[in-house]
């Protein structure tokens, strides 16, 4: 990736903990809204999902676009965001 | 609901089969299974032409999930029926040989679907009906689903796939119309049509969905896949025969934009549409420009198609036309110069010819004249007319021998005219006297002068010589006289073209020669500056040198001597041009050795002397004063980490850092506390680590260099732990030797101590 965004390093800077969904790059206000209003609240929740989605790039991106109507641009901050976190976060036992 | 009907499990074994590796299918996962499913049973699909649907996928992906579900459900059960049997039977003979394909292919769906799709879209009417057709009525399919169980739906969809066969195998060419577009398609490509067999070649209806499914794939909304999907078992041969098609129809795609307008003639009037069609994906599908071919891949209707058939053709045409429109003129330039050469004959033959024709109208004009003396005198006087014409001829072919230069004189005398009269006969003999009277008498010019010894004779008595105003000569001799005459003339005029050639060409050198000139003086003025210059630094560096130059010293160091006779010219306007146009240029006359020399000293701009004037490593004064607020109140540790003392990366040499440690050491001259000194190289921020005996005297030291500026750079300075100094400097643990100065002159202070006052001015500021 070229360049990230601030809220991508700042999210992949410390473990997510409680952090809001609203913390995940790519996802604003707007996004967020939605994904709570879907029940994807925390920033772990969207984990959650991506990793039953196994981590799949391309599933991943499509359940987001479906669920809260993201554009392309978002979905990929998004992804690169969370597995980022992951590789940061979870090197031991996930990847 | 449909989609209901496809259960988790069903979704999760459909996908396995696929050759995906699904995860759970959970509420919130299912819908993009089901795209997923959706999206890989398309790609089996033929490419059908790149009926990009933007509105099938759009209206999926714009509804929200729960809405989503039936209309992707769906979607995916009446295609897996279709499919799914030929695949299966296909996996056995081709477990996945050709995955490779895969992705190229994709790829090349996606670009095809993106563009010739959507640019087609408008132009089929009957498409977009059946496509609104079916999107208005999912119940169509709804009805199809409930065959159950996948494997059942399968069973029946094999006998329905026989039937397409059969009627693929009958219908051929026949079928088009029936088909519209997909059965027609490929009718130019019977050979690689098997795998349409199982995609393409369905009833008219069907064929036009599979081409509404094949355009929602193809369509840019959906990413090509990834090389690296798992082999989906039932892929492998619809693929592996797609891109054998793809191969067929051109392969690489870049054929493919070829080969279309051929196929295109072949079948231009039957198979014009499906041809054109052809060609389009084949040209959206390479991401290259096809100039040429976008005549027929923008033909968006089979009229506009035939239309633009012709057009090469055409082209052809008038091409062939205008190489013989052309051919004359191509050939013109060979016939001017016969017709020039024509011309100039003719011109010369003319020429010649008048030039006889006035010397030969003279004749006839005498005669004129002689007749009408003849008339006007006494008819009777016939012996004397006739005298006269003899002795008109005589004297003008006399006159003409004369001017051809066979007689020596133009003139003959009385004696020799009464001789020739004589030999003419005895009754001309006396007439000589009445003719000369009568000559005489007449007054006007009859073409016989008569001379006399004394001017104009009078009587007949005086002339003596008789000469004829008209001379006769003969044609050889009038011929070359022309010949002559014309040629003194063209010489005449080849010297003229040639005096004019010879100025302009001469003209032409001069200015050549002024141009080469005026290039050799600006590179001689550019060598002078160069020289100048160096010889500048040259003497910054050496103080001894004498920054004037002769001038005739330069001209020496920068011509050869076997040059300097010819460029003394060029050195003389180079010298002047730099002495009217170069303000940096310093000059004065000098006496040396006694003899008055021009000299020539460089003043480069200021801007260059300050910085050439600013030393090194030196102390530049304080930025700001310490106090409590800035400063730690007591040190704890004799260890400080020094910033901003350098950059690495302007630093050459391999003893700067000595010099930084000289420097630091007379910045602290009153501290005797420092015993080590360490600078970073590497280090981006132009780190020192300083250790001294005690925490006081490294109090000292931060006090003495924190805030200072040194080279331009504001330095900082921290306290770091003793632990983690000697961690890094494992060898200062045995320092315990004060450091000194190597000298006394403290070169990097006496600039300090110079400027003090003015910089701690500007820079307190």
């Amino acid at each position: 990736m070229s360049s990230t965004s601030q809220k991508h390093r700042d999210f992949v800077a410390e473990p997510m903990g409680e952090k809001s969904v609203q913390c995940l790059a790519g996802i604003g206000e707007a996004l967020g809204g939605r994904l709570e209003q879907k029940g994807f609240d925390k920033a772990y929740v969207v984990l959650g999902q991506f990793l039953v989605l196994k981590k799949d790039e391309e599933l991943f991106k499509e359940w987001l676009k479906d669920v809260c109507s993201a554009n392309a641009k978002q979905t990929r901050d998004c992804y690169g965001c969370l597995r980022e976190w992951l590789t940061q976060y979870s090197v031991s036992f996930l990847c | 609901m449909a989609a209901a009907q496809l259960s988790d499990e069903e979704l999760y074994t459909e996908l396995k089969r696929s050759g995906v590796m699904p995860g759970p299918v959970t509420e919130s996962t299912r819908p993009v299974y089901l795209k997923k499913l959706k999206k890989l049973r398309e790609d089996q699909k033929p490419r059908a032409g790149g009926k990009a649907r933007a509105a099938a996928p759009i209206s999926l992906d714009n509804n929200s999930i729960k809405p989503a579900k039936p209309e992707s459900g769906d979607a995916t059960h009446r295609r897996r029926p279709r499919h799914s049997p030929p695949e299966q039977e296909a996996v056995a003979a081709k477990p996945s040989p050709l995955i490779g394909f895969s992705s190229d292919e994709s790829d090349a769906d996606v670009g095809l679907g993106a563009r010739g799709g959507r640019r087609e879209r408008p132009s089929q009417p009957a498409r977009s009906a059946a496509e609104a057709d079916r999107r208005k009525a999912p119940g169509w399919w709804g009805v199809r689903r409930p065959h159950g169980s996948p494997g059942r739906d399968e069973d029946g969809e094999e006998g329905e796939d026989g039937d397409e066969e059969g009627e693929e195998g009958g219908g051929g060419e026949a079928a088009a119309k029936g088909r519209t577009v997909n059965g027609s398609r490929f009718s130019p490509h019977r050979d690689y049509s098997d795998s349409e067999e199982e995609e393409g070649e369905l009833l008219s209806r069907r064929s036009r969905r599979g081409v509404h499914r094949q355009a929602a794939r193809d369509n840019g909304m959906e990413p090509p896949q990834p090389d690296s999907r798992p082999p989906w078992d039932a892929l492998p041969r619809p693929r592996a025969r797609r891109a054998h098609l793809l191969e067929a129809e051109g392969t690489n795609n870049h054929l493919g934009g070829r080969y279309s307008p051929e196929a295109y003639q072949a079948h231009s009037g039957v198979n014009s549409f499906s041809v054109s069609r052809i060609s389009h994906p084949n040209h959206s599908s390479s991401n290259h420009a096809y100039p040429h071919h976008s005549l027929y891949s923008t033909g968006k209707k089979p009229t506009t198609a035939t239309k633009k058939t012709p057009e090469p053709e055409e082209e052809q045409l008038l091409q062939q036309f205008r190489g013989e429109v052309s051919g004359p003129g191509g050939f013109s330039p060979h016939y001017l110069s016969r017709v020039l050469l024509t011309a100039a004959c003719l011109f010369f033959l003319l020429l010649g010819l008048s030039y006889l024709r006035v010397r030969g109208t003279a004749l006839p004009r005498e005669d004129a004249v002689n007749a009408k003396e003849l008339a006007s005198d006494v008819g009777g006087k016939n012996l004397l007319m006739n005298t006269l014409h003899k002795l008109h001829d005589k004297l003008a072919r006399t006159a003409g021998d004369h001017i051809c230069g066979d007689a020596d004189d133009s003139r003959i005398s009385v004696q020799e005219a009464t001789e020739y009269l004589k030999s003419l006969g005895e009754e001309y003999e006396n007439q000589l006297s009445d003719s000369l009277e009568w000559i005489l008498q007449s007054g006007n010019d009859v073409g016989i002068r008569c001379f006399g010894d004394r001017g104009a004779p009078l009587n007949t008595g005086d002339v003596n010589y008789l000469e004829s105003t008209r001379p006769q000569m003969s044609f050889i001799c009038r011929f070359r006289r022309a010949i002559v005459s014309v040629a003194h003339k063209l010489l005449l005029l080849i010297l003229g073209v040639a005096i004019l050639l010879g100025v302009t060409r001469y003209m032409k050198y001069h200015w050549s020669k002024e141009d080469e000139k005026t290039r050799l003086m600006y590179e001689m003025v550019i060598k002078i500056i160069d020289v100048l210059k160096s010889h500048k630094e040259a003497c910054s560096e050496n103080k001894e040198l004498e920054p004037l130059i002769g001038v005739p010293h330069l001209r020496d160091m920068l011509i050869p001597p076997s040059d300097r006779k010819k460029m003394t010219k060029i050195w003389d306007l180079a010298v002047d041009f730099l002495f009217v146009n170069e303000p940096r240029l310093h000059s004065e006359t000098k006496k040396v050795a006694g003899e008055d020399v021009l000299v020539i000293k460089w003043n480069p701009p200021t801007p260059c002397e300050k910085v050439s004037a600013v030393p090194s490593k030196v102390w530049q004064g304080q930025a700001f004063h310490l106090d409590r607020r800035n400063s730690p109140p007591n040190s704890l540790t004799p260890c400080l980490k020094i910033r901003n003392m350098f950059d690495p990366v302007v630093e050459i040499g391999d003893h700067w850092h000595l010099a930084i440690q000289e420097a630091i050491l007379e910045k602290c001259s009153d501290n005797e506390g420092i015993v080590h000194i360490a600078v970073d190289k590497n280090s981006r921020e132009g780190c020192v680590y300083v250790k001294c005996l005690s925490p006081e005297f490294a109090g000292k030291a931060f006090k003495a260099l924190h805030g200072s500026w040194f080279d331009g750079k504001l330095v900082t300075v921290k306290y770091l732990r003793l632990d983690r100094y000697h961690h890094r400097f494992p060898q200062a643990l045995s320092c315990n030797t004060p450091l000194k100065p190597s000298n006394k002159h403290m070169n990097s202070m006496s600039h300090l101590s110079l400027r003090t006052g003015t910089l701690n001015s500007q820079l307190s500021l």
